[in-house]
């Protein structure tokens, strides 16, 4: 019994970290370019994508739930990770974009036509000019994405079953008390929300960024 | 340096994230506006037929869509006027430098990353339950009868847990914006006389004010939408008195499965919401101007 259990919570701890990290990272490889592109390149409608970007951001969810579910019902991606990491990463992609938007919007033009004057090509000036700058700034978007996910409670009660679910729906099933069960209740709490508040408090300083879009710094 | 070389580039990074979210804002927004107009149930397939306005009717002369209307603005309006007040109180706090600083701070902005589900059922089961809870003991021990906070107060009680976990994003914001204040205007102010209380009216409120409107337009974006909490506390209830809107379409939704009531609440909360959104946006919007 208390072994099931166990297996129990490893088995929605690793859904919890495949989630979370799977939309971190797949998320990154999208937002990267758009928000160096929009940085270091950027035309009379780079404000404008920003904001209409933000603007997806405020869709409530209850908006689409109905369409998704059926989407993913037709597709066989209800209770998947899978389906999962794909809204996850959808809803957090605006506030990753924005967010590596800022932190490279921080890094001085300057310095590019330095090494270029230097004579660096184009690939060289990547690896070793912008990439060491550009890593504090996705390093954060990294965190704050990560804990985002972890912690999203609409999508994962709603779309997943047992199979996918990760630890939010887990938690969730303990809604209906049976016996004694507060030590239990208490045990996968703690569990569940330790490695995220452990990982919060290193990314105070980016919750206020990120959250607010760049507007309190 | 920005040639049409680097432009076109530009364009091929960015088209992956716009087509994804473009994709993602329209595909299923339109299918929920389609959806909406169809007499539609997931339990009869094939049934579905074109229904005109009868869900928006449906769910404009249902009591219990006002009734989740009301309790929407109620949370909202409550989570927000707890948070700011209580925000701006710990900030001011915060902000003063005293002995073990870091580790009050820390614990102070710890709500903010416990999983909803997680800190809605510690609340539910170890503070507000009428037997075991917390305040139950603390009721008999001042000797007052301990009530049953989420089926006698429910909406004030879910208040009281999003509450709690929003506090922390409050504190932080202001605090952040607290700390840019300069020293010298404030010093200035004490050298003529103005006493704590003007200078936190004319001086410290006045520099808080973006920060305070950030943090009301950002909460009322997410509160709206609040749905963990009320599922694993009351499930809406007792009766609707704790739906609010978001659990109302997700009743509708995947507990009757009524396709086409549920979009039409769904389309109804996001003209909601994108009444704070036009706000925020164009608040934003200046901001990266400057």
């Amino acid at each position: 019994m208390e072994v099931q259990a166990r297996s129990n919570y490893f088995h929605h701890f690793w859904n919890s970290v495949a989630i979370s990290l799977g939309s971190t990272v797949i998320g990154l490889l999208i937002a990267v370019p758009a928000a160096w592109a929009m940085a270091f390149s950027p035309t009379k409608r780079t404000k404008d994508i920003l904001l209409w970007m933000l603007s997806t951001k405020m869709l409530p969810a209850v908006g689409v739930l109905v369409p998704i579910y059926i989407i993913f019902r037709d597709l066989g991606l209800l209770d998947t990770r899978i389906g999962l990491i794909i809204i996850m990463m959808l809803i957090n992609l605006p506030i990753m974009v924005w967010m590596l938007y800022t932190y490279f919007k921080e890094i001085p033009g300057e310095i590019l036509e330095a090494a270029r004057m230097d004579g660096a090509t184009l690939g060289k000036e990547l690896v070793y000019v912008l990439t060491p700058m550009a890593i504090p700034g996705i390093a954060s978007t990294l965190l704050l994405n990560i804990i985002l996910a972890w912690n999203e409670a609409f999508w994962t009660l709603n779309l997943t079953a047992s199979k996918a679910a990760p630890l939010t729906a887990f938690i969730a099933s303990y809604s209906s008390p049976e016996g004694l069960f507060y030590a239990k209740l208490s045990a996968a709490s703690t569990m569940a929300i330790a490695p995220i508040v452990i990982l919060g408090w290193f990314s105070q300083k980016q919750l206020v960024r990120g959250l607010t879009f760049g507007a309190v710094k | 340096m920005a040639t049409t070389h680097t432009h076109s580039a530009a364009r091929l990074m960015m088209a992956p994230s716009v087509i994804l979210l473009l994709l993602w804002m329209i595909v299923p927004l339109s299918m929920t506006v389609y959806f909406s107009f169809l007499r539609y149930n997931l339990l009869m397939p094939g049934t579905e037929s074109f229904a005109g306005f009868m869900n928006y009717r449906f769910f404009l002369t249902d009591p219990a869509f006002f009734q989740a209307i009301g309790n929407t603005l109620i949370l909202v309006g409550g989570v927000l006027f707890a948070t700011v007040a209580g925000g701006i109180a710990l900030a001011l706090l915060l902000n003063q430098p005293m002995f073990g600083q870091g580790i009050v701070r820390i614990l102070v902005i710890a709500p903010f990353f416990v999983m909803p589900t997680v800190s809605a059922l510690v609340w539910k089961n170890m503070l507000m339950n009428p037997v075991n809870g917390l305040f139950a003991s603390l009721a008999r021990f001042l000797g007052f009868q301990p009530i049953d906070f989420l089926s006698s107060i429910p909406l004030t009680s879910i208040s009281l847990i999003v509450a709690w976990q929003w506090l922390p994003f409050a504190t932080l914001i202001l605090l952040t914006a607290l700390q840019s204040l300069s020293e010298e205007q404030n010093e200035a102010a004490e050298m003529d006389g103005a006493n704590a209380w003007n200078r936190l009216i004319y001086i410290i409120l006045p520099h808080m004010a973006r920060a305070i409107t950030v943090v009301v337009l950002i909460e009322t974006i997410f509160l709206l939408s609040v749905f963990a909490e009320i599922l694993v506390t009351t499930n809406g209830g007792p009766g609707t008195e704790s739906t609010n809107l978001t659990y109302l379409v997700y009743m509708q939704a995947l507990l009757q499965f009524d396709v086409g009531g549920a979009s039409a609440g769904g389309i109804i909360a996001v003209i909601l919401a994108n009444i704070v959104a036009i706000f925020l946006v164009r608040m934003i919007g200046k901001n990266l101007e400057d």
